[in-house]
């Protein structure tokens, strides 16, 4: 048995990091010991074993697979940085301070140049509050000035006064334009820019963000119903506890539609994975909409007075391009035919489905597993925006094909994300 | 850190997720394999390089440069790896209850068995392997760094965050172990 520290300088030997002095004492150490020499010999085995255990390969998709996860995380780091320098947030706190109060005093000190500019037109205008009487309408040259010095020289004052008046020398130059009564800009003109309102910002457009136990009040059918009525379609982010048991809760306030849940939406639910889930139609008007959020409100009523509350907040923006590109993924259509209007562009015909599909397709309605009536169809499918083919999903085409046949004016698509809360 | 990674790194924070891909290629299969050995299981594994390229490209921006890219990404996938490997372990022993056999996890079958290789061979390597499960997520991890990888104690100490002394400490008592645990399977 070799002492601890013998050991220590064996194993830091195999790592092949000695200095040059331990070097020599494991050297001599090997000369002189037979078992420090075969216990080397096994640490150097152990090491050269596992050095040469065989490599495994990745799947040959996995790099396509995770840029794919990666583009949602990219559109939401540019939706952050939308408008902004990407090094801007690189700047330390004090360089955005610094920029903050350069800006502030720049402000100022534009701001107090106008004031100190206005000012003594101001102050002229409140000395003669009165419009002139008589305005200049031409420059005169003073007048001879007429001095009665005495009596005995009355004759030669009459004399001067019955002398014609030196010649007026006219001034062809415009004159100021007299300013009506009552102006703001008496004896101000020229009228300046108004200077308050360069500095005027108008706030930011805040999507409504509304508690889902109030909805059925009215400032909240208010805001929705304002929301739903000017938009071409509609993006709901609705935040719950429980993705799953809301899901259900959900499902239960769409009663009226045909929910169509895909596969994997099913068997996510049935396993209670964590899953974000998608809603998706294009067969409600404004109205139904709301009368379907209305009627969660109510169920979320109940189920609080329990302690069972699930939803929280609803957050309701305009349908934007970049959630008609996420939605074209999960769904897998082109983008363009998402936005057709009513009546409009068919489905793309230049981007046909592949053959397995079509096959799979045609397969489900032999089986009768598909139908094809027209009903109130919302698509309800796990938001996973990397799904390798959702044509594959018999869901998936089967709402494809009733939404291509039943867009009409008046009707929105209602995209709702479910979340939970914490993300 | 090369330039080429500095190059794709700068190109990635403009917001060019093909850049990070060339990344990916280059680091991918050498990440998998080494965080392979600290799980266990492939599908564990692919999840772990997976949320590891994914966080870092979260963090890009925090990414100073002064290390280099992939041991940056080491860091990260280790961490994880030896995360989820505790939280197993922690499963594992309240599942056993009082069985005792705690530490013996389940060879991995998936990825080793190389038709043509000699039995003997296999034989010796499904051997070293379960040796090496046995080890401690941190004893494995440094001689993973080490033997595997090849990396020198400064490095091992960087991805670890713990001082160079503890490398090698941890380095010597890991193979002692290993050795040990080998010992028993050879009689």
């Amino acid at each position: 048995m070799l002492p601890d520290r013998v050991y220590q300088l064996l194993t830091a030997a195999v790592d092949g990091e000695l200095t040059d002095r331990e070097q020599r004492a494991v050297n001599k150490l090997l000369r002189e010991s037979v078992e420090a020499r075969e216990f080397y010999e096994k640490l150097k085995g152990d090491a050269h074993a596992l050095r040469n255990l065989p490599r495994a390969q990745l799947p040959p998709h996995f790099g396509t697979q995770l840029l794919q996860k990666l583009a949602p995380v990219y559109r939401a780091n540019a939706n952050e940085t939308d408008g902004r320098n990407v090094f801007s947030r690189r700047l330390p706190v004090w360089a955005n301070l610094a920029a903050a109060a350069a800006v502030l005093l720049a402000i100022s000190a534009g701001t107090y140049l106008v004031m100190s500019q206005n000012e003594p037109e101001r102050s002229v205008a409140k000395n003669n509050p009165t419009k002139p009487e008589n305005p200049p309408t031409a420059k005169q040259p003073e007048s001879p000035v007429i001095v009665q010095k005495s009596s005995d020289q009355n004759g030669k004052t009459a004399e001067l006064l019955s002398n014609p008046r030196p010649e007026i020398i006219a001034d062809n130059r415009e004159s100021p334009k007299a300013v009506e009564p009552g102006s703001n800009d008496a004896l101000t003109a020229p009228p300046r820019p108004a200077y308050d309102q360069l500095f005027k910002v108008d706030p930011p457009k805040l999507p409504p963000i509304l508690t889902v136990r109030e909805l059925d009040q009215d400032a909240s059918r208010q805001k929705l119903m304002e929301l739903l009525k000017k938009s071409d379609g509609v993006h709901l982010d609705l935040f719950c506890k429980d993705t799953n048991r809301a899901c259900e809760r959900l499902q239960e306030a769409f009663r009226g539609q045909r929910l169509l849940i895909d596969a994997v939406a099913q068997e996510r639910l049935q396993r209670k994975l964590k899953t974000h889930y998608v809603f998706y139609c294009e067969c409600l008007t404004a109205e139904e909409i709301y009368v379907i959020l209305k009627a969660l409100a109510i169920e979320e009523q109940k189920a609080e007075a329990k302690r069972e509350g699930q939803f929280d907040k609803l957050v309701a923006n305009p349908l934007s391009p970049n959630s008609v590109k996420t939605l074209s993924m999960l769904l897998g259509v082109d983008p363009k035919w998402l936005q057709s209007k009513p009546g409009g562009a068919k489905r793309d015909t230049s981007k046909p489905i592949s053959d397995s599909t079509a096959d799979s397709l045609s397969k489900s309605l032999k089986s009768g597993s598909a139908s094809l009536r027209t009903d109130k169809i919302v698509l309800v499918l796990p938001y996973n925006p990397i799904r390798p083919n959702p044509l594959a999903s018999k869901e998936v085409l089967q709402f494809l094909d009733s939404v291509q046949k039943d867009r009409r004016p008046g009707r929105i698509p209602l995209l709702l994300v479910l979340r939970t809360a914490e993300n | 850190m090369p330039n080429d990674d500095r190059k794709l790194i700068a190109e990635c924070l403009k917001g060019r997720t093909a850049a990070y891909g060339e990344l990916v290629r280059r680091y991918q299969d050498r990440l998998f394999n080494t965080v392979l050995r600290l799980v266990d299981n492939s599908d564990d594994a692919l999840d772990v390089v997976q949320e590891a390229f994914l966080s870092a490209y979260q963090s890009l921006e925090t990414f100073k440069g002064d290390a280099q890219f992939f041991t940056w990404m080491y860091r990260i996938a280790m961490n994880a790896a030896i995360s989820l490997k505790r939280k197993r372990r922690v499963v594992l022993s309240i599942e056993s209850g009082s069985k005792g056999d705690l530490s013996i996890d389940p060879v991995d079958e998936s990825t080793f068995n190389q038709p043509g290789e000699s039995l003997e061979k296999q034989e010796e390597e499904a051997q070293l392997q379960q040796a090496l499960q046995r080890l401690s997520p941190d004893h494995r991890a440094v001689l993973i760094l080490k033997d595997i990888e090849g990396e020198k104690y400064e490095t091992i100490a960087e991805i670890m965050e713990i001082p160079i002394g503890t490398v090698r400490s941890r380095l010597h008592r890991a193979r002692m172990e290993l050795r040990d645990l080998m010992q028993k399977n050879e009689k």
